[in-house]
């Protein structure tokens, strides 16, 4: 009897656990942000700027309004930086199905810090035009002494073809 | 005489040649901007004035009483020569009206409107002829909405553009019906994908009457999608700078006329009815120019380009179907001498051009440059 309610109790702790993995997993976040854009004049002679803010939009993650800044004639400014974090947003329900005549493989995905793209075709991550990134990979090793297999992970640098 | 002929002769074929080059050159500067065949409206191939003329500056004003850090996109006038602009400064925010003297005749500032607990920013603008000025105006919520403002700067109304799914807008236009031309971006079902161009005009109430479908939304979301550094922005991933720094006024014909932030701008005329009148190009002849400014006064559309690694100015006037009317450059010399890219005001009879410039004292300085 106590070996059975001992294994229940075991499964309801795994399963809570799991439960809790899942929720985490499908978390939805409450505030989602994007950036606001404008384009602005720092004065004759000097570089014009591109400047953001934090807006409440679709992109999950947290959003530091002085996150980035810049210096233009002289003038610092501050621009907002959004750290996405991979998740839903639960206030963005409704966007509408559109097609792209675009394939899928050159998409730009725009979750992250940097807009990337896949190169499936070379198993790559494009950076920008001309630089490549091959995500680390895992790689088993076997060891004839102790017959077992060890892991690699194969980092990669960035592939430079032309100019940056 | 036989010598008279041959020269003449020499003449005509020499300018045939140059007419056939032009044309060549317009064609294939269309089909690189993704023309549909078929698309109904009219379309226009740019023809170009010859020579270049430059711009003097004619008045300087300093306003002691404004100061002014960066000086934000769009810069307005209206029709009695005030100036409406936003600028970076210490204690000041939200647009300021400044008479011709350099008096301040009012702010316009969203954070006013007693709805609304928290504005997260505020961006494009648009004034009409009585003075009314309007703002896209975004809240700590997912709708976007205008601002309607009084001449004097106290808020009027807010607009809720009811559009049902998320976007970005970017910029508007006021119709003299009331009805609002709006574009921006609308999200991707995948979110972290490049959104798609969205462009409607809706009733003064903010209820959406027409989703117009311009004939390069598809090609400037391809460049997107590809990250094209002709639209892909390093502070915004997810940014389409043709869509992102669109410009939009409305002409004597009663029009918009809507800029797309490309080289060649790609411009289209659009009527209060959502009909896309005709699209046509205008080329400053040099890609590494941006299209940063556009102003309409008239019948005529000024737009200025500016070129980031050297930091000069072009401006070019064309009428409103994009025939070419003159181009600009300002005479060089030092920074204190240049018109910088802060173009205000664009006026016809006499042609004036009005820059808004920050001096050494961070004070705003206004200046008037005519053709030389």
């Amino acid at each position: 009897m106590r070996i059975f309610t001992r294994v229940i109790k075991e499964t309801l702790i795994f399963v809570t656990y799991l439960s809790f993995l899942t929720i985490c997993n499908h978390a939805k976040a409450d505030i989602c942000w994007d950036y606001g854009m404008r384009y602005a004049h720092c004065g004759p002679g000097c570089e014009a700027e591109q400047t953001t803010s934090c807006g409440f939009g679709c992109i999950s993650g947290d959003c530091v309004s002085d996150g980035g800044s810049g210096e233009c004639c002289g003038e610092m400014y501050y621009s907002a930086v959004i750290y996405p974090d991979g998740g839903r947003c639960a206030n963005c329900p409704q966007i509408r199905a559109r097609k792209s005549t675009v394939s899928a493989e050159n998409e730009v995905h725009v979750g992250s810090s940097r807009a990337i793209w896949w190169d499936t075709s070379r198993g790559l991550i494009k950076l920008s035009k001309n630089v490549s990134y091959r995500p680390p990979r895992q790689a088993f090793v076997l060891n004839k002494c102790s017959h077992a297999y060890g892991v690699l992970i194969l980092k990669e640098y960035p592939v430079v073809v032309g100019d940056l | 005489m036989k010598k008279r002929i041959v020269c003449i002769v020499g003449l005509v074929i020499f300018a045939c040649n140059v007419s056939v080059a032009q044309s060549t050159a317009v064609s294939r500067e269309s089909k690189a901007i993704g023309k549909s065949d078929e698309a109904s409206h009219e379309k226009i191939e740019t023809v170009k004035a010859s020579g270049e003329q430059q711009l003097v500056r004619v008045h300087v004003m300093t306003v002691p009483s404004e100061e002014v850090g960066l000086i934000y996109e769009p810069i307005r006038c209206d029709g009695e020569g005030n100036v409406y602009f936003e600028a970076d400064a210490s204690g000041i925010s939200g647009i300021r009206k400044l008479a011709p003297n350099g008096d301040r005749l009012a702010m316009f500032q969203p954070g006013t409107n007693p709805d609304f607990n928290k504005i997260d920013f505020a961006s494009y603008f648009s004034v009409v002829d009585h003075g009314e000025l309007y703002e896209l105006v975004f809240p700590h919520e997912l709708t976007r909405y205008v601002f309607e403002y009084k001449p004097d700067g106290s808020y009027k109304r807010a607009i809720k553009l009811e559009l049902g799914f998320p976007w970005m807008p970017s910029s508007l236009a006021v119709f003299s019906s009331g009805n609002l031309l709006v574009s921006g971006l609308e999200y991707d079902r995948e979110q972290t994908s490049a959104r798609w161009p969205f462009t409607g005009i809706f009733s003064s109430d903010g209820v959406l009457l027409k989703e117009i479908k311009l004939e390069d939304d598809d090609t400037l979301r391809n460049l997107a999608v590809t990250g094209d550094s002709r639209v892909s922005s390093p502070r915004n991933p997810s940014a389409n700078l043709a869509v992102d720094f669109t410009k939009m006024e409305i002409a004597n014909d009663g029009n918009a006329y809507v800029m797309r932030w490309m080289n060649p701008a790609i411009f289209y005329a659009i009527s209060a009815g959502g009909e896309v009148v005709r699209r046509f190009t205008v080329d400053p002849g040099d890609p590494s120019y941006k299209p940063v400014s556009m102003h309409v006064h008239a019948n005529r559309i000024a737009v200025l380009y500016f070129r980031p690694d050297n930091k000069t100015i072009v401006i070019q006037v064309v009428d409103l179907e994009g025939h070419e009317l003159a181009k600009y450059t300002e005479a060089g010399g030092k920074n204190s001498d240049l018109l910088g890219s802060a173009f205000a005001c664009y006026q016809v009879n006499p042609e004036r051009f009005t820059f808004l410039v920050r001096d050494e004292n961070h004070k705003l300085q206004v200046e008037v440059a005519e053709p030389k």
